[in-house]
């Protein structure tokens, strides 16, 4: 069906790892580097607890990925117990139970809340400094040590666009003067909007449909979702990598609101159970009450379960478009995200597939 | 009399019912009284601030040097280092202990204070920032251990107990628990018993925990009295101890340890908000829901603890015996052992006590003389220095922020009963729960009156000497606009308005004639506005229907005075008490008009000259009567319940009863018929005047402006 149009990364892969024994780079502030930038392939890791499973270290090395995009810590509106009073606070801190492997480049990545962000408004320069002193201790303190770049994660929107780009012009003044350069994610909506003020962007080809809508098929991935973004060709003068998914999850509705989300894992079990009878591929229903003690949730009979995970003709079908409409600059490809039991779906021939830049 | 004093006592004996915006919700018999831990937590900082005092001049005020230990930032302290021994710099705020450090020259002192400072400034950093990353090379990490070996090096005696806590506190900050340990075995011998020592073997049991010898830290947190941090290395061991038990626990590992107190007050206080919730709760109908041994009922568990408190009392080797008789009496008054409430209080006094708990122990100590006085005419030269001694209480913690409360919410929490100040609370509780009611009982309402205004108003009397300027308390008595949230909802007003009238007349009468020096005392530590007793005392005389007694008060209260009524704000005083459906175009002397017509009605009414005048003039008076209790309840009321309380209801029963008798006389006695017909058709018998007075005036009124009267008579109108 597809075919496999994967080059020969060595050379591309070695680049970076040159590079970065190069020792520090001397940049002075706003200078972005695109010779910091080597393409390669690349995953999310989007865990609180850094500690790679023997079959995701294989799956690392089998398909040379030579970046991990690591959530390091969430930004979120919470009491700061210094001060007693609401702030944009570090919440879910990830723990490293083991050090990343030294030939991986790790890009520290933190996802910041539209309430945080709203918090920090006229503030940025000083959460700037926070998130950047905050990001340079994790890397120190866990010795990391293919740090090049760092990632910010923000649904911004036009009434926030603004505040954040202050946020991202402050993070990666601060980064450069350590030669290390900022990358924001970008989501669809947000290639019809200004390029934010960092070196690159990750464009996420995930989360396109509306979660809580029971009408929709899948939230994850669809091309009727990415078309319209897609149709023209956007002008984007920021270097963009796109991000594809490789995970999937189950939509718990009760007479057609939204519940909550089920993990790939937890839904495997329940479907495999006699509490839930499976109607079609994507949807299933509960046939019998249940609670799971584990999340806290009480089912009842008559729930549905929407069962959404991108197919590979799926992903293939959004590569292509995203590809001939954007990629005709030299770009990685990232996977969301490094979990075994989620990329065990998918065959090495299929994630080579995805992994291929064109 | 007798029956509206004894409704009166009920009143106060029991809660107030609950109804909209109109009673306090809780009874100040329920306010927290049981004050240890905080006395002895003070008597900790009292005590460290006295070991400073002993460390540098016996003459230094303990306030000043708490101000400098406890208060002051880092940044205060880094300012007295930094301008050390620049005279022209230092500008003093008035410290005395600060003064002292700066010209005496102590460095050491001022050294020892900046690292103290500092370890508190970082440890917080790393401990409560959230933005902060520890790892072992960060600039905090790397300034708490500079800061540990700093306190290490330091070589004196004098501070060298302070300097190894710090040094501990540093290094268990950074987890170096082998350190510390090894650092309290070296030092442990030289340093002094006591308060310094204590604080630093919490952090050595913490990290004997942390090593994994649990069994030593559990030794070594009941040897420093952290009974929390014991119970927590117990963990599941003691889960089905109940708390007596507990406490016999720590002192089997610590035969001299006893400051348990913030477990005995979450105790007491829990039984006593229940307490609280019971007294308070009320079925619809406005019956308390729980009768008296009910609530009695709820302490009886706390009898292993009034026993346990009694050992600990009589122990002569127990340190804080003061506190341990103080939460015996309080137990024994609660479990209904007045002798033994008595005698525990007066123990508790002849202990050596820190001043905090002198202060519990002479609130309880008033409490109980008052509650088990033999009788009030008795107690009363005592009650006049009890109430001076807990005035000055009231006075000496009254500090600018519980000013600034009871400007902004005092009434609120007043009004409701909420714990708001405490030492405003054990006196409002005194005065509210015991000796007004007690007055009342031995049949003394004036006296009564005078112990509520005071538990009321003292506190913002009080509030205005400190802070002369105009307060939203007056603002709101004075506004036109704004309610008044006080004056006619606290204990003073519920009282007045359920105490028969010739008490409140008799207390107004005192106001301005004080027949002794106690007269004069109260009289000064209450409201005093005459203006504001003479209108309820008028209002109270129309409920009596006593309406010449009602005319001359009503006479003495100006009209800017009543446009301030909550009634008249909110509309209620606008009704024609004659005519309902009508309102009236001037609404001044509202209740005055109303009080001088029906004089006159009852004037008219006893003139026997014309019987149809006399007719007339009786059902106008019957009608006034009853609609003052009515459609224009704010005649004779402040508030409108959704039901009468049983005082009310009584009332307009008998007004009913008049009314009938009123009106039936009335209406046998009319000889003329155009009369009879007005009389009728005011009184709203429509049909019947038109039907039984079909040529009257008024029924031809009826026939050309009622469409529904017209069918009475075919005859004339043609319609049938």
């Amino acid at each position: 069906m597809y075919k496999t149009r994967c080059k020969i990364f060595l050379p591309f892969l070695l680049l970076p790892w040159l590079l970065a024994g190069c020792g520090g780079r001397s940049r002075e502030a706003g200078h972005a580097s695109e010779a910091a930038h080597v393409e390669c392939n690349a995953m999310y890791y989007w865990k609180t607890t850094f500690e790679l499973s023997e079959e995701e270290k294989v799956f690392l090395r089998k398909h040379r990925v030579g970046r991990l995009y690591v959530r390091f810590f969430d930004v979120v509106k919470d009491m700061n117990p210094l001060t007693s009073e609401w702030d944009a606070v570090p919440n879910a801190t990830i723990c490293f139970q083991e050090r990343p492997d030294s030939t991986l480049e790790i890009v520290p990545t933190v996802y910041i809340t539209l309430e945080a962000l709203k918090r920090m408004n006229d503030s940025e320069d000083e959460y700037a400094v926070r998130i950047v002193d905050r990001v340079l201790a994790m890397v120190k303190g866990n010795r990391i040590e293919k740090v090049k770049e760092v990632q910010l994660d923000c649904d911004w929107t036009k009434s926030t666009e603004e505040s954040y780009f202050r946020l991202c012009r402050e993070v990666r003044e601060r980064l450069h003067h350590q030669s290390v350069d900022v990358s924001a994610t970008i989501r669809l909506h947000q290639l019809r909007q200004d390029e934010p003020p960092v070196d690159r962007g990750v464009l996420m080809l995930y989360n396109t449909g509306n979660i809580r809508s029971s009408k929709v098929e899948n939230s994850i991935l669809s091309r009727e979702d990415v078309l319209p973004y897609l149709q023209r060709k956007p002008t984007y003068e920021l270097h963009l990598d796109f991000a594809y998914p490789t995970f999937g999850w189950g939509v718990w509705f009760r007479e057609k609101e939204f519940q909550a989300i089920l993990d790939w894992k937890k839904l495997s079990d329940y479907r495999h159970s006699r509490f839930l009878r499976r109607e079609n591929a994507s949807d299933c229903v509960v046939v019998e009450d249940f609670h799971d003690y584990v999340i806290s949730a009480s089912f009842q009979e008559g729930d549905r379960i929407r069962v959404e995970k991108p197919s590979f003709r799926e992903i293939m079908y959004v590569k292509e478009l995203v590809e001939r409409q954007l990629g005709s600059k030299p770009h990685s490809c990232v996977l969301y995200h490094l979990d075994s039991f989620n990329l065990s779906d998918y065959s090495d021939h299929e994630i080579d597939a995805v992994f291929c830049a064109d | 009399m007798l029956c509206f004093v004894l409704i009166s006592t009920m009143f106060f004996f029991l809660p107030q019912p609950v109804s909209a915006c109109t009673d306090p919700y809780y009874p100040p018999a329920c306010y927290l009284t049981y004050r240890v831990d905080d006395a002895v937590e003070d008597s900790k900082v009292e005590q460290n601030c006295r070991l400073w005092q002993q460390l540098t001049d016996g003459s230094i005020p303990l306030e000043d040097i708490r101000k400098v230990v406890y208060e002051w930032k880092y940044e205060n302290v880094e300012w007295l280092y930094d301008i050390f021994g620049k005279i022209g710099y230092y500008i003093s705020d008035g410290n005395k202990f600060a003064d002292w450090i700066f010209f005496h020259g102590d460095r050491e002192v001022v050294d020892c204070l900046l690292v103290a400072k500092r370890c508190e400034h970082l440890r917080a950093i790393r401990h409560k920032d959230p933005w902060y990353y520890a790892w072992e090379e960060d600039e905090v990490s790397l300034s708490l251990s500079r800061l540990a070996e700093e306190a290490l090096a330091y070589s004196g005696d004098r501070l060298k107990d302070r300097y190894t806590l710090q040094a501990v506190r540093a290094l268990f900050s950074l987890q170096r628990y082998e350190e510390c340990i090894r650092l309290w075995n070296e030092r442990q011998d030289a340093l002094p018993d006591g308060l310094i020592k204590d604080m630093t073997l919490s952090y050595i049991a913490g990290c004997y925990y942390r090593t994994g010898d649990e069994e030593k830290a559990v030794s070594l947190y009941a040897a420093c009295g952290d009974v929390n941090s014991m119970y927590h290395c117990l963990g599941y061991s003691i889960s089905d101890m109940d708390e007596v038990e507990r406490m016999r626990l720590v002192r089997s590992y610590n035969p001299c340890y006893t400051d348990f107190f913030r477990t005995v007050r979450e105790m007491i206080q829990q039984v006593e908000k229940e307490e609280s919730s019971w007294m308070s709760s009320y079925n619809a109908r406005g019956r308390a829901e729980h009768n008296d041994s009910d609530i009695d009922s709820l302490w009886t568990p706390l009898a292993g603890l009034y026993d346990f408190s009694l050992e600990l009392a009589h122990d002569i080797q127990t340190d804080n015996r003061g506190a341990w008789y103080y939460t015996a009496a309080y137990l024994a008054d609660k479990l209904k052992h007045p002798a033994k409430a008595l005698q525990h209080i007066r123990q508790a006094g002849l202990q050596k006590n820190s001043i905090a708990l002198q202060e519990s122990v002479q609130i309880l100590e008033i409490y109980l003389s008052a509650k088990y006085a033999p009788d009030m005419q008795s107690y009363e030269a005592r009650l006049i220095q009890d109430l001076k001694a807990m005035e000055a209480l009231v006075e000496k913690h009254l500090t600018p922020d519980v000013i600034t409360d009871t400007e902004d919410f005092g009434h609120y929490s007043l009004v409701a009963g909420y714990s708001f100040y405490y030492w405003n609370d054990m006196l409002r509780r005194l005065l509210l729960s015991v000796v007004a009611p007690r007055y009342l009982k031995e049949g003394d309402p004036v006296r009564a009156i005078q112990m509520a205004n005071m538990a009321d108003n003292l506190l913002y009397l009080k509030v205005r000497q400190k802070k002369p300027d105009r307060s939203q308390m007056d603002l709101m008595r004075e506004s036109t606009r704004l309610e008044n949230p006080y004056d006619y909802r606290n204990d003073l007003f519920e009282l007045l308005d359920t105490t028969d009238v010739r008490y409140v007349a008799a207390y107004a009468d005192r106001l301005q004639h004080p027949r002794s020096e106690f007269d004069r005392y109260l009289n000064s530590r209450g409201y005093s506005n005459l203006v504001y007793f003479h209108e309820i005392i008028g209002t109270k005389y129309l409920f009596q229907s006593a309406y010449d007694e009602a005319v001359a008060y009503l006479e003495k209260v100006p009209l800017a005075f009543q446009y301030r009524l909550n009634t008249f704000k909110e509309g209620y005083m606008r009704r024609d008490p004659f005519q309902p459906e009508t309102n009236l175009t001037d609404r001044s002397d509202y209740k005055l008009r109303f009080a001088r017509e029906m004089v006159l009605l009852r004037q008219q009414m006893n003139r026997p000259a014309d019987a149809n005048r006399e007719a007339q003039a009786q059902i106008r008076y019957a009608i006034g009567l009853c609609n003052s209790f009515e459609s224009c309840w704010a005649l004779t009321q402040y508030s409108k319940q959704w039901w009468d309380d049983e005082r009310i209801a009584k009332r307009k029963k008998a007004v009913r009863e008049e009314y009938d008798r009123l009106v039936g006389k009335a209406l046998a006695r009319f000889t003329d018929p155009e009369a009879a017909a007005r009389a009728y058709w005011s009184l709203g018998y429509y049909k019947k005047t038109v039907r039984d007075y079909p040529n009257s005036a008024i029924a031809e009124f009826a026939r050309t402006h009622c469409d529904n009267l017209r069918d009475y008579f075919p005859a004339q109108t043609g319609s049938r």
